[in-house]
């Protein structure tokens, strides 16, 4: 099962470990993790379900292709991680 | 070796550098946009590693809540109320007088920073908002002039290099600056010295190289690393721009550098006020950035607005829905644009 890392500035706020779960692609894996931790929503994907133009997910180091639907595989080994640009400095 | 060297000896015998790469620092120019936790960092590096012209801009003064990451300045800095860039570069002539150190005490903006990239190499983000970060990625996609992005929060960081019209530039990576309110900025998580040494350090390497004349040592990587849980990972961002349709540097966009997105400040004239707009209009949760900001102040709320009074600055700042803030307490733009920056976000 794909191993989904959101960035560690989302976790401050809100609960969302990395965690382990069904799915062949970035969305399958993300809706997943929607239903356990449904205000993760929010803050990654906007009311059309696009990815936020603030966030960006890169899959086993490579940045996703499709942003709309994430339609991106992902194998049973794989990272998804989930990053926000950071303001600090 | 000739005498003039002999302070860079150690770095010339590592093989990756050598005297050649050594002249080449000596004759590049490097401007250090922020010179906060990351810019005093860079700065100090470039500036012992003999980097021969460095020109650091920023806006702000030293605080005593600077020095637990600002590795330049000290306590008489506070005393003395000196604006960062002056303190810094009195340091950093203390520790090189051979090289040239040229601070300006400006805020960056879209007037100012063509005139701060004249002649220069390469740019180095300092800065603590994404709204100048816009602005740097648009003058060195219209310059063709290489810089290197980094952020950080609270023990976690990022950095990358961009180089104008060949790699992915910060748009590629993040479309839009998040919302007002919508992230975290170092006064509401914090931060971590550690943390600002790591990234500054992983961008210094890049200008290292870089300026040694050694391009295609840079790594088209955004390094993520997290000093308290040990984490460093390496994204491969070589086909970002490819795939990104970027409307700045595929698109010749430039809306921060032409001045169309940028906070609008303006002074309220005998309220000691200045009311400061976000780059963009969006709807702030405002229950939400007070839980945040219980640890800054005393915070209040009601359905329109929210007020925090700060408990350690004699400023009081107001946060409307759509994002604007009226900052009670100052009648300078610059200082009342770095209260919005350090409480609300960029």
């Amino acid at each position: 099962m794909p191993r989904v890392v959101f960035t560690p500035n989302l976790l401050r706020h809100l609960d969302c470990p990395p965690t382990r779960t069904e799915g062949n692609s970035v969305r399958e894996a993300l809706e997943a993790v929607f239903v356990q931790h449904h205000q993760l929503r929010g803050y990654i994907v906007d009311d059309q379900s696009h990815l936020r133009q603030h966030v960006n997910i890169f899959v086993d180091g490579q940045p996703v292709y499709d942003r709309e639907h994430l339609s991106d595989a992902v194998g049973a080994d794989s990272e998804i991680y989930v990053m926000q640009a950071l303001s600090g400095g | 070796m000739s005498s003039e060297l002999e302070r860079y000896s150690r770095q010339i015998r590592f093989s990756g550098l050598s005297e050649e790469g050594q002249r080449k620092l000596l004759n590049s120019r490097v401007l250090i946009c922020g010179c906060g936790a990351l810019g005093t960092v860079l700065a100090e590096t470039l500036t012992r590693a003999g980097v021969g012209y460095l020109r650091i801009a920023d806006r702000d003064f030293v605080e005593l809540s600077n020095l637990q990451r600002q590795v330049l300045f000290d306590e008489e800095d506070i005393a003395s109320h000196q604006p960062k860039a002056i303190a810094a570069a009195e340091k950093l002539r203390r520790i090189n007088s051979e090289i040239t150190i040229d601070p300006h005490v400006v805020d960056i903006d879209h007037t100012t920073i063509r005139p701060l990239m004249e002649g220069i190499d390469l740019v180095l983000d300092g800065t603590d908002n994404f709204e100048i970060r816009f602005l740097i990625n648009d003058a060195c996609l219209e310059t063709g002039t290489p810089w290197v992005y980094a952020g950080v929060i609270g023990s976690h960081g990022q950095t990358m290099p961009i180089f104008p019209h060949e790699s992915a530039c910060l748009r590629c990576l993040i479309g839009e600056i998040p919302d007002a309110g919508s992230a975290e900025t170092c006064e509401t998580a914090g931060v971590l010295g550690p943390a600002v040494n790591v990234v500054s350090s992983l961008s210094a390497v890049t200008a290292l190289k870089l300026l040694s004349g050694q391009k295609e040592l840079v790594p088209l990587k955004l390094m993520i690393v997290d000093v308290w849980e040990g984490s460093l990972r390496s994204m491969d961002v070589s086909s970002l721009r490819d795939q990104s349709s970027c409307p700045a540097c595929q698109g010749g966009e430039r809306l921060w550098l032409s001045g169309e997105r940028g906070s609008q400040s303006t002074v309220l004239c005998g309220r000691n006020s200045v009311q400061v707009a976000p780059p963009h209009k969006g709807e702030l949760n405002l229950p939400e950035l007070a839980e945040r900001l219980r640890t800054a102040g005393e915070v209040s709320l009601n359905r329109y607005l929210l007020r925090l009074t700060l408990r350690d600055e004699e400023f009081e700042i107001t946060v409307f829905r759509d994002g604007r803030a009226i900052i009670r307490g100052t009648d300078e733009l610059a200082t009342a644009r770095t209260l919005y920056s350090r409480y609300i976000g960029s």
